[in-house]
């Protein structure tokens, strides 16, 4: 609050002193931002779900919630559901599990290499990814094709892509290669901001690597635990890239989740009013997230300690 | 249950590690680290590896039905690499890095103002802005782009820089606002009262002393911002339609459906051209990117 002793301003005629005058004005354009590029996409897709749009043709009809009446009685709309389950769940395990090892790791080591290889991995664009491992997997002459049928997970004709369990397995591994060091990142991001003390002290008491892991570490991971699980979540079941790149929802609508129906509807039918309609369902389920995620988070703390 | 597991740690320390000569322990460990080190850079560099690899193999090579782990020096061949002097991939780039150049700036300029008001001044709804950055940072980019797809197409924003700027915009402003946020409050406010107590005024003080303190901070704001453009896909496929306007990534998979006319040594060198970038930064500002994420 020490800014506030020297720096506050006198009220001025419209009744605002001014430091906030200067702090709303700090923070104006991100607010310019915020609302060109999400709040007027968001509520125009809501405005557009509640119309039946085609493709050429400028009028639009109001057709009330028909869209989601519509949406809702399709099968296929039900098939994107259950696979972006499946996806989000399988996707969520695997980054977990892999994430929080290699963290855990990482942070041991304390080496600029593998750190940075643990980040490099997270940045490296999805695309890359994706067609470095479709070639690694392509029949017969592909490297990890190969070491899996050595090793007698797969038959020699068998088509990863081809195969609707496969398929799934593999957009979950492929994208959990890149994704699963976003939970090393954070966990490591944490990991690293425990003081030490807590560790000295538990040395001097006699406790074991074992005694200060469940006794420190866990507990001061559950935070970051439950909110990368609750943001990988919500990015996954609203992942585009990774599996329209690798299977583009096939074989057989078996990888077709609510992204790539939403896309296919759009830009395949020309059915905008669908395809928003699918938009909107996507952005209620990361409304639902959001609010979780509020409520888990706290800014309230922040806005505080950041005085 | 987890008082027995550290019951049983006790007694494996004090029965078997600390009987062991002090040297031998410290080798042992040692050892352990570096074989797991070695075990992770394997499988986490492999495909790395063998994507940088196979820029510089032969092209017969992909049709082999046995591949190698090692290449041989006979199939090595700088021919692949041609591929950087063809005018597609150069559009590419070039695209790639107008777009990116474009979103650092607007990214970093309101991440660096919203921080320093955000730490230094009270101002009314600052809880309200928080909440939202925080929603805008989980927002998916799909969901935004077939809305702003429509609302494009009327706008005449369809296949333009400023377009696809808005829509990067958005993702990388949440983070960037978040670090910055963080970096002010690393700065003490003494500096500044110091500088207030002389005359200057808070533009001048935030100028010459609060802002010159963050540049690690503004610097990985830039290249987070640059990483998000870089590796877009979902916002250059749907807004960037026109193959001159095309980006990198989307413009990867665009010729990897042709064939016939490229193989896949091609594909991994422009695979190589655009990790290389990432994983230098990533080398570099680990640190401040690392401070970032302490949400």
């Amino acid at each position: 609050m020490a800014a506030r002793d020297i720096r506050t301003g006198v009220r001025n005629r419209i009744g605002i002193d001014d430091e906030s005058l200067f702090g709303l004005i700090t923070v104006l354009p991100t607010i310019i931002v915020i609302l060109g590029a999400l709040v007027v996409p968001g509520a125009y897709a809501l405005a557009a779900s509640l119309h039946e749009i085609h493709a050429f043709d400028p009028e639009w009809t109001m057709v009330g919630i028909n869209n989601y009446r519509t949406i809702l009685n399709e099968a296929e709309f039900y098939n994107a559901l259950t696979n972006g389950i499946v996806f989000t769940i399988g996707s969520i395990a695997v980054q977990l599990c892999l994430g929080i090892v290699v963290a855990l790791l990482v942070n041991d080591l304390k080496n600029r290499l593998v750190t940075a290889v643990t980040i490099a991995l997270y940045i490296i664009p999805t695309a890359v990814v994706s067609v470095v491992f479709n070639r690694m997997l392509t029949q017969r002459v592909g490297v990890y094709h190969n070491l899996l049928t050595d090793l007698g997970l797969i038959g020699v004709d068998v088509s990863i892509w081809a195969d609707s369990t496969l398929a799934m397995l593999g957009v979950i591994f492929v994208g959990s290669y890149k994704f699963a060091m976003f939970v090393t990142i954070m966990v490591l991001a944490r990991l690293q901001s425990i003081p030490t003390y807590y560790y000295e002290a538990a040395t001097m008491s006699g406790a074991t690597k074992l005694d200060k892991f469940v006794d420190i570490t866990l507990p001061q991971l559950r935070g970051v635990i439950a909110l990368v699980v609750l943001l990988r979540a919500i990015w996954m079941f609203n992942n585009f890239d990774i599996i329209w790149i690798l299977t583009q929802g096939g074989p057989s609508a078996s990888t077709e989740t609510l992204p790539i129906y939403a896309f296919k509807l759009t830009f395949s039918d020309l059915q905008y009013g669908l395809g928003t309609t699918v938009a909107m369902i996507m952005f209620f389920v990361l409304a639902i997230g959001g609010i979780a995620y509020l409520t888990l988070f706290n800014p309230e703390q922040d806005v505080e300690e950041g005085d | 249950m987890a008082r027995r597991l550290s019951r049983m740690s006790h007694f494996v320390s004090r029965r078997v590690i600390k009987k062991l000569p002090h040297d031998l322990r410290k080798k042992v460990l040692r050892t352990v680290k570096y074989s797991i080190l070695a075990l992770w850079l394997f499988v986490a560099g492999f495909p790395l590896y063998w994507m940088i690899v196979s820029s510089f193999q032969n092209p017969s090579v992909f049709s082999n039905p046995d591949p190698q782990w090692l290449p041989s020096t006979a199939e090595l061949t700088l021919a692949n690499w041609a591929i950087l002097q063809s005018t597609d991939v150069f559009q590419l780039v070039l695209n790639t890095f107008i777009v990116a150049v474009g979103v650092v700036a607007i990214v970093t300029f309101i991440s660096t103002t919203a921080g320093y008001g955000l730490t230094r001044l009270e101002f009314p709804f600052k809880l309200t802005f928080a909440r939202v950055i925080l929603f805008g940072y989980m927002i998916a980019p799909i969901v935004l782009a077939i809305p702003m797809y429509i609302i494009y197409t009327s706008l005449g924003l369809l296949n333009t820089y400023i377009g696809i700027m808005i829509a990067h915009s958005v993702r990388a402003t949440p983070f960037g606002v978040w670090l910055m946020w963080k970096m002010f409050q690393t700065v003490p406010v003494a500096k500044e009262e110091a500088a207030w107590m002389m005359g200057a005024s808070r533009t001048r003080s935030a100028r010459d002393i609060a802002i010159p303190a963050v540049y690690p901070g503004i610097l990985a704001v830039g290249v987070f911002a640059f990483a998000t453009v870089w590796g877009d896909f979902t916002f250059a496929r749907i807004l960037l339609p026109n193959s001159d306007m095309m980006t990198l990534a989307p413009g990867l998979i665009r010729l990897t459906q042709r064939g016939a006319y490229l193989n896949t040594g091609h594909l991994m060198v422009i695979s190589t051209v655009m990790s290389v970038i990432p994983i230098f930064f990533a080398y570099k500002l680990q640190d401040t990117l690392l401070r970032g994420f302490r949400l």
